[in-house]
């Protein structure tokens, strides 16, 4: 990874490529969304007539940001946009903060994840805050979240502070990850932060309903879903904070729309003109929302490995959405067939080792509704689509070998 | 008449999924004809009049903190229950909190109800990793993510002896008394160690009176899944 190398070689080399960024440096953070999240307030800055650096999604580490500087940047080492947009790993934070120097901060949530890294909550909580605390223009967090309003508070003082909520009747009505409020994540009314900048109002289908400094506007989100009008409320609340009186709430719409429409919840994989949906077993919250848009496929895959050392929070995830599955796979298989064994779930084939187990499942018929499903975690993912680009290459080579 | 399960605060203490215990509990009750209700009992809530089965799962600190008080306020009831012979499972952060004390990061001690005999002491450090133990009823498996060091008083007996683990040695594992049990592991414990689901379930059909029916055929399926699981773990493990 050409990001590690050069972080060896350069330890200052962050450092002087945003050093000079007229408009410095903005970090978003926190447990879910904080990718699409930035991808919208790079939208909405954009559409504002600014020139953004940021970096892809998932690259949200040292050596991933160090690479993607690296593919942008001219000889002089120094990024030429007006200002840098980054996502970062809540873990990652506290160590990119002395060399990036954010000036301000979005965290947008705090949720219950990866506990085998991280432990619990309040050690996640302990990481946002020591690179919060490095902003000394705009701190911006999610007013229904305890964890963060709390910490917010324990920074009074230091940069500007503002929120973003969602208005109370929507909540209630809300998915259940975000109503049910994590071990509990979720503020009690009367802890929720007054006085939010941007405020969710309504959210169906990609439309939404915002309150803006108290100006109504209507958004259009790249995917359904309440999250994703959280996503947007949380981005615009800090290109309001960035941008003050320039706020410009056509621009923000703008912004959002031009974003690409995003149909499924999961990667979409063609492979012999079939599509596959991959969905993405991350954490408890991210997964739930996933399956939350599963309406009973026909054709299930999930396969688990060490990547996901205790999947045990796989029995507080309401998987009413799936009614059975094909193919287990994986070194966790057998503990996700005793998962569904316990919920009702039937199961076709356990089968720990992928090739066979792959295989088993794209030999099924073409389903007559919707796409086959893959359930998997990352490390999963990424051997499957490896193992898929394998098949394509030989199933190519069969049909133009001689008859 | 039916078993009554009560499950102490799922919603601060629920974010391993312990919650699987009360789901192989209640679900291994239906499959073997038990009749069970589980009662949920939150921050304020009400206790029901009588109780046959309690689980507490773990949860962080924060959650430790946010029940305290009303664990406090029903500690009576819990002893009183204790007593009469009601088993309990506690699992971490649920077990440090129904010892006899609890000694947090600042070094203050404070007093537990005592449902268990052991003192947890939370640490900075943190063992995370799959286990396999001996137990009475066989070998079980699970993963321990806590970060507490437990000492067990006066003459308690350990719920297991560790014998594969990564990166330490053989050791002892939870804590039994009669029907009351403490132990760090998650897989969760139950659905994986069917055994320890069927002895909480006929110890509490005993107090509640009811008899168990033909076992369902799921039993057997998932009991064999769940040996398979055990399986994986101890291979990995090495052993």
């Amino acid at each position: 990874m050409p990001g590690r190398v050069l972080l060896a070689l350069r330890p200052r080399f962050l450092t002087h490529a945003v050093e000079q960024l007229p408009l410095g440096v903005v970090f978003v953070s926190g447990s879910n969304g904080k990718s699409t999240t930035t991808h919208m307030l790079v939208g909405i800055l954009r559409a504002h007539g600014l020139s953004v650096f940021t970096n892809p999604s998932g690259a949200n580490i040292p050596q991933g940001i160090a690479s993607a500087m690296l593919a942008d940047i001219p000889l002089n080492g120094r990024l030429r946009e007006d200002v840098a947009v980054l996502e970062v790993d809540e873990g990652f934070g506290p160590r990119l903060a002395p060399q990036l120097a954010p000036h301000s901060v979005l965290l947008v949530n705090l949720q219950v994840d990866q506990l085998n890294r991280f432990h619990e909550p309040a050690r996640v909580a302990g990481m946002l805050e020591s690179f919060a605390a490095v902003a000394d223009r705009h701190l911006v967090v999610n007013g229904d979240d305890h964890n963060l309003v709390a910490l917010a508070a324990r920074l009074a003082g230091r940069a500007a502070q503002s929120t973003f909520a969602v208005a109370p009747a929507v909540l209630q009505n809300g998915p259940a990850w975000l109503a049910r409020g994590d071990n509990p994540a979720l503020a009690t009314p009367a802890d929720r932060a007054a006085g939010a900048t941007v405020v969710v109002e309504s959210s169906s289908g990609l439309d939404a309903e915002l309150t803006v400094l108290g100006e109504s506007l209507a958004v259009r989100l790249p995917a359904r879903g309440l999250h994703n009008a959280v996503d947007a409320a949380a981005a615009t609340a800090m290109a309001a904070a960035l941008l003050g009186d320039e706020l410009d709430l056509d621009a923000v719409a703008s912004g959002l729309a031009a974003m690409e429409t995003v149909f499924g919840r999961g990667e979409l994989i063609s492979f012999r003109g079939e599509d596959l949906e991959l969905i993405m077993m991350k954490n408890p919250p991210s997964l739930q929302v996933n399956l939350d848009y599963l309406d009973r496929p026909e054709q299930v895959f999930v396969a688990v490995d060490e990547g996901t050392p205790d999947p045990s929070w796989i029995y507080s995830t309401d998987l009413s959405r799936i009614d059975h599955v094909d193919v287990v796979s994986g070194t966790k298989a057998w503990q996700l067939a005793t998962r569904f064994g316990y919920g009702d779930i039937e199961v076709g084939l356990v089968e720990p080792a992928l090739k066979p187990a792959l295989a088993r499942f794209l030999a099924l018929p073409k389903p007559a509704r919707g796409m086959k499903t893959l359930v998997v975690n990352y490390e999963q993912m990424m051997l499957i689509r490896k193992e898929l680009g394998y098949l394509e290459i030989e199933g190519t080579a069969s049909a133009v070998a001689p008859r | 008449m039916s078993i009554v399960l009560v499950h102490l605060y799922p919603r601060e203490l629920g974010i391993n999924g312990d919650i699987g215990n009360v789901m192989a509990l209640r679900k291994r009750a239906e499959w073997r004809g038990l009749p069970l209700e589980v009662h949920d009992h939150e921050v304020g809530g009400e206790l029901p009049a009588s109780a046959h089965l309690v689980h507490i799962g773990s949860g962080p600190v924060s959650g430790q903190e946010a029940v305290r008080a009303d664990l406090e306020r029903i500690t009576t009831t819990l002893r009183a229950w204790s007593s009469a012979g009601v088993p309990f499972l506690a699992i971490a952060g649920g077990w440090q909190l129904l010892g006899e004390e609890f000694v947090g990061l600042d070094g203050a001690t404070l007093s537990g109800p005592g449902i268990l005999p052991s003192r947890a002491t939370l640490t900075t450090g943190r063992r995370v990793g799959e286990v396999v133990a001996e137990s009475q009823l066989g070998e079980i498996a699970g993963f321990e993510n806590h970060g507490a060091t437990i000492d067990l008083l006066g003459d308690a007996q350990p719920f297991a002896r560790v014998t594969y683990r990564e990166g330490h040695g053989p050791a002892d594992e939870g804590v039994i008394v009669g029907h009351r049990v403490g132990t760090n592991l998650h897989g969760p414990l139950l659905p994986m160690n069917p055994a320890w689901a069927d002895w909480f379930l006929d110890a509490a059909a005993e107090l509640a009176g009811v008899s168990p029916a033909t076992p369902a055929p799921a039993l057997a399926i998932v009991d064999e899944r769940a040996a398979k699981s055990r399986a994986a773990i101890r291979g990995r493990l090495g052993a």
